[in-house]
């Protein structure tokens, strides 16, 4: 999973930079001081014992964006899931996996302003909804109202609202056994499951459909802010989710679906960049991350500060955000994602691994010309080639064959005239279609 | 069901860990919740309130502090009636940027917004960083209310709300009497409130419609119906 392979995992030089000074380092401190508090789990620990696991976190969290400072910025929530690994694999391997679960599935809420990034994915639920169960979705289209109810399910995987951390670990089991895309699944799965309070909401709520619609806002937001997540049926609702996925609209459809609806997440988004590598085969895939260069220096990111058109990111981030952006306005075709296609359920369990997937860049990563969705991929260019050129010697085979016919039909003359009857409307029509357009 | 008379809407702004969620639970429950942890996007929470004889219904937004989520937060500017921008008396940094919160609520939210500054952490004495005096001076120049409120004890917290609210009500008694005297709604629109569009964050709730007998009746109106 992950791409980790459990020896030789560990050379310790992450550490180094894990005490080096950071730019979002304050909200850091304040969010680490504010955490291990939430969960069962921490409940009854001795102050001694949260110290230690503050102590843990803020160096996995420090060390992620130091190292990753090129591309990544601090948000409030990330740290809640840097938190689970933190508790599920303590001291050294939460790093790598936390590392890890970062790049492949929450790069764009780290990547990109929130404009771009969640906004979009927020958009994505309520098309999954919508394609799910088309009351539900009449609802939300009625009160014109945005899923910002999923704001903090979508950050932090779910790990913020769960109060119980058994939850939290089967559903971090599920998202990492799964394409980045399911945690949209799994919202929408959540969504509808509360089909009927919603409905209820919409009986009693004040007012009329359109005058008021102020007033369902704050209900329905109230409804999914206090759902009672201690008593919620978790297994049916994966099983739900997983349906949704698999059946109802597959990613691949979503993502055609949202293109037309004019949905656009960051060209390096996960939900884009779904057939992760060890996905790919059953085979373990050991997956070597590039090292950007930890010299990052603290002079680097302060000359940044005052960029004001995305803030909070990065210069080279913010270049590439807007690059893209350009050219989604422009190109009348918007951006086609790169590697959609996905299927969870492995592919051949006997094929070892292609060696290009042996060091699969994560998406943040990869160069722009990676995202080009206007060309095909390299790959899927040459096949096309060799497809062409058999499909011209099986028809030049067929030709001959045809001909012969031909000659058969032109010898009697009713069936000449049948054939001129039969003919002349596909002709006409053939004709339309070549040069009218 | 509860009855009111009147629906404001409020947001909760400020620097992050300054303790706007602290105070919402405070009102809402009348105590303060240990532990509790960091707001992400945006949390709701609503409470009637008696207010010159009146019932006020608030629906408050808890927003998150950190600067990356005021693009999420910042739909929810739009219809607010009042805002009460947070800073923690124990550190000055988050007093400072006061000044751009309040900016932020200026340029986003209705022109007539009544906005509160609120000193938070009041108990914390022998740790405070900005004296009462200088706060409500620069509240003052400002042209906003201030109080120092202490989520722990709920110390003031109630009556920073029913301040805002108050202020509220002040200015549409004062569109009312622009009607009374003539003006119309012309008087009411140019005034302070115009409660008649669904954005304004202010609605008049009829009470006597409010009972579960009707419940397909519109149980709140503006005062424009």
């Amino acid at each position: 999973m992950l791409g980790l392979h459990t020896s030789g995992l560990d050379d310790g030089s992450w550490l180094s930079v894990a005490e080096e000074p950071l730019k979002d380092g304050r909200q850091v401190e304040l969010d680490v001081v504010r955490s291990v508090a939430y969960w069962d789990i921490h409940r009854r620990l001795s102050a001694a014992e949260r110290g230690e696991k503050r102590a843990l976190l803020s160096c996995v969290l420090r060390a992620i964006l130091h190292r990753h400072s090129s591309r990544l910025r601090y948000c409030q929530g990330f740290h809640d899931v840097c938190s689970v690994f933190c508790e599920v694999f303590g001291f050294p391997a939460a790093f790598h996996v936390a590392e890890r679960f970062t790049l492949y599935y929450v790069a764009d809420c780290l990547g990109a302003p929130f404009v771009d990034a969640v906004m979009p994915l927020l958009r994505l639920v309520g098309t999954v909804v919508d394609q799910a169960d088309r009351e539900v979705g009449e609802i939300f289209r009625r009160t014109k109202m945005e899923m910002q109810f999923c704001v903090p399910w979508l950050i932090t995987h779910f790990c913020h609202v769960l109060p119980s951390f058994w939850q939290v670990a089967r559903l971090f089991d599920c998202f990492l056994a799964a394409p980045p895309c399911f945690v949209l699944y799994l919202s929408a799965a959540i969504v509808l499951s509360q089909k009927e309070r919603l409905q209820k909401v919409i009986h009693h709520s004040h007012g009329d459909a359109e005058g008021e619609s102020g007033c369902y806002f704050a209900e329905i937001h109230f409804l999914f802010q206090s759902i009672d997540w201690g008593r919620l049926p978790l297994e049916r609702i994966i099983k739900k989710a997983r349906y949704l996925m698999e059946h109802v609209v597959i990613p691949d459809r979503l993502i055609r679906v949202a293109e037309r609806r004019g949905i656009l997440l960051p060209p390096f988004s996960p939900i884009y960049h779904s057939r992760l590598p060890w996905f790919v085969t059953r085979h373990p895939v050991i997956v070597t991350l590039p090292m950007p260069s930890l010299s990052a220096s603290p002079a680097e990111s302060a000359a940044d500060d005052d960029d004001d058109a995305c803030h909070c990111l990065s210069k080279e981030t913010s270049a590439i955000v807007s690059r893209w952006r350009r050219r989604a306005d422009t190109s009348r075709h918007r951006f086609r994602p790169l590697l959609a296609s996905t299927d969870v359920r492995g592919l051949s369990a006997s094929r070892p691994p292609p060696s290009s997937l042996r060091s699969c860049c994560p998406p943040v990563y990869r160069h722009p010309s990676m995202w080009d969705t206007q060309g095909r991929p390299a790959t899927a260019v040459k096949r096309g080639h060799v497809w062409g050129w058999i499909r011209l010697a099986t028809s030049l085979g067929t030709l001959r064959g045809i001909r012969g016919m031909i000659k058969g039909i032109w010898s009697s003359p009713s069936m000449r005239r049948a054939a001129a009857v039969f003919l002349f409307p596909v002709l006409v029509a053939a004709f339309v279609r070549l040069f009218v357009r | 069901m509860d009855a009111y008379d009147y629906l404001f809407k409020f947001i909760l702004i400020g620097d992050s860990a300054v303790g706007k969620s602290c105070i919402l639970t405070s009102l809402i429950e009348n105590k303060f919740k240990k532990g509790s942890s960091h707001t992400i996007g945006v949390e709701f929470g609503s409470k009637i309130i008696n207010v010159s004889g009146k019932r006020v219904k608030l629906q408050i937004w808890d927003t998150a502090g950190q600067e990356r989520y005021r693009s999420v937060t910042r739909s929810y500017y739009r219809g607010a009636a009042g805002a009460l921008i947070v800073y923690d008396i124990t550190n000055r940094d988050t007093y400072h940027h006061l000044i751009n919160w309040l900016a932020d609520a200026r340029t986003l939210a209705r022109a007539d917004i009544s906005i509160i500054a609120v000193g938070n952490k009041s108990d914390l004495k022998d740790k405070r960083a900005v004296t009462f005096l200088e706060a409500s001076r620069c509240a003052q120049e400002n042209e906003i209310l201030f109080l120092e409120t202490s989520a722990l004890t709920g110390e003031g917290v109630e009556e920073v709300f029913v301040k805002v609210a108050k202020m509220i009500l002040n200015k549409i008694e004062d569109g009312m009497q622009h009607i009374e005297e003539g003006l119309g709604y012309h008087g009411l629109f140019s005034g302070l409130i115009d409660p008649a569009t669904m954005m304004s964050g202010v609605h008049a709730g009829a009470r006597s419609l409010l009972n579960e007998a009707s419940p397909a009746e519109p149980a709140s109106r503006c005062i424009s119906c």
